[in-house]
């Protein structure tokens, strides 16, 4: 396969899958305002049959609503960020706004795998000019390799650093590695490429997975334009540590 | 009659405790858990005549709760919850022995159906 069409595949697969897993944190928090708004029918039943009026019970639930409310507001302004990333092949980043949507965005992903999440962000706003969708792409699938590579319930970190150039992403797992998928190993390269990075695999102290994103101040001149627009053929460089 | 003793699972900890306040307000006994590991500890310690289970859970899977339950009270009836987006998630369930499953977000009635259907009343 091309590596276009790998590209093109590859995001649609991974589009696919945060829709997906956030569509159904949306359903469940659809499904509790259901539960409260009928527990609130019920008990409203319960007072047309003689019984006083729980207002005290009726408030809460009312504040349990609002809570369901915000909860899925904040999830569907995420969903819709997410979605417009996709836009523009190239836009200015914040790294740590994007970060932090992608946290968010990817939490289904860690709690199927009871992994616990430790972040570390810089102080200072980096700023840079890259393809937003295939940098959350490229982090996601850092974080999908190490919690796939060791067992349940181990401990994530991401770490988001300024470096000469650009900036650097770390995602390093805590538990020794049981087994890595290859095929997702061997695409990151690509990915980094067509963002004019490279991406290093390193064997934490423990002999957990470490993957390490280069990432630069601004993608080259060719990953700007759509897929559709390159000159072709399309001619890997091979920066690539992997 | 003795009350309908349920056993309610869903990772999400406010689902659990509002359908379990609108299963009480029906006379239903019901306790709720928000994983399939303090599920499989409850059973070994409690007898319940239902389990209504959410199929898509962190941790222990649906189907892996339903085995590890059965094993403990091979009598048990299973309802299962699961998104519109994970029917064969259901459909697995009931291949496996469940007696019904329902679409999140489910409906108190359909579900108190479901539940007297299951143990014959």
């Amino acid at each position: 396969m091309s590596e276009e069409k790998l590209l093109r595949e590859k995001g649609l697969a991974f589009f696919g899958s945060i829709t997906a897993s956030f569509s159904h944190e949306i359903n469940n928090v659809m499904a509790i305002i259901s539960e409260l708004a009928g527990l609130m029918e019920d008990l409203l039943r319960v007072a047309d049959q003689g019984h006083p009026p729980q207002l005290e019970r009726f408030r809460g639930i009312s504040v349990r609503i609002g809570t369901q409310v915000k909860r899925g507001e904040e999830m569907i302004k995420r969903l819709n960020r997410f979605a417009h990333t996709m836009d523009e092949p190239v836009k200015t980043i914040d790294m740590t706004h994007l970060l932090v949507d992608l946290i968010a965005l990817s939490e289904r992903l860690r709690t199927r795998r009871r992994a616990r999440m430790e972040t570390r962000f810089p102080e200072e706003t980096i700023l840079l000019v890259s393809n937003p969708f295939r940098l959350q792409q490229a982090v996601f699938s850092c974080m999908e390799l190490v919690l796939a590579a060791s067992h349940d319930n181990q401990l994530l970190r991401l770490i988001l650093e300024k470096q000469e150039g650009g900036a650097r992403i770390t995602v390093a797992g805590e538990d020794p590695i049981v087994k890595t998928d290859e095929a997702a190993l061997s695409f990151l390269p690509i990915l980094m490429e067509e963002l004019g990075g490279k991406v290093e695999v390193i064997s934490t102290g423990n002999g957990g997975l470490s993957l390490v994103l280069s990432i630069p101040y601004s993608m080259p001149e060719d990953s700007k334009k759509p897929i559709d627009n390159r000159r072709k053929p399309y001619v890997a460089s091979g920066k690539s540590t992997v | 009659m003795a009350p309908l003793r349920v056993l309610l699972i869903d990772d999400e900890e406010e689902l659990v405790v509002t359908l379990a306040e609108r299963m009480m307000l029906r006379g239903i006994e019901v306790e709720g858990v928000t994983s399939g590991a303090d599920a499989i500890g409850r059973v070994q310690l409690v007898k319940f005549d239902v389990v209504v289970l959410d199929m898509k859970m962190p941790g222990i899977g649906g189907l892996e709760v339903m085995k590890r339950i059965r094993r403990e009270q091979p009598g048990i009836k299973f309802i299962l919850m699961t998104g519109r987006g994970s029917l064969e998630e259901g459909e697995e369930g009931m291949q496996e022995g469940a007696f019904a499953y329902l679409l999140k977000p489910i409906n108190i009635e359909d579900l108190m159906k479901k539940m007297m259907e299951a143990i014959g009343v």
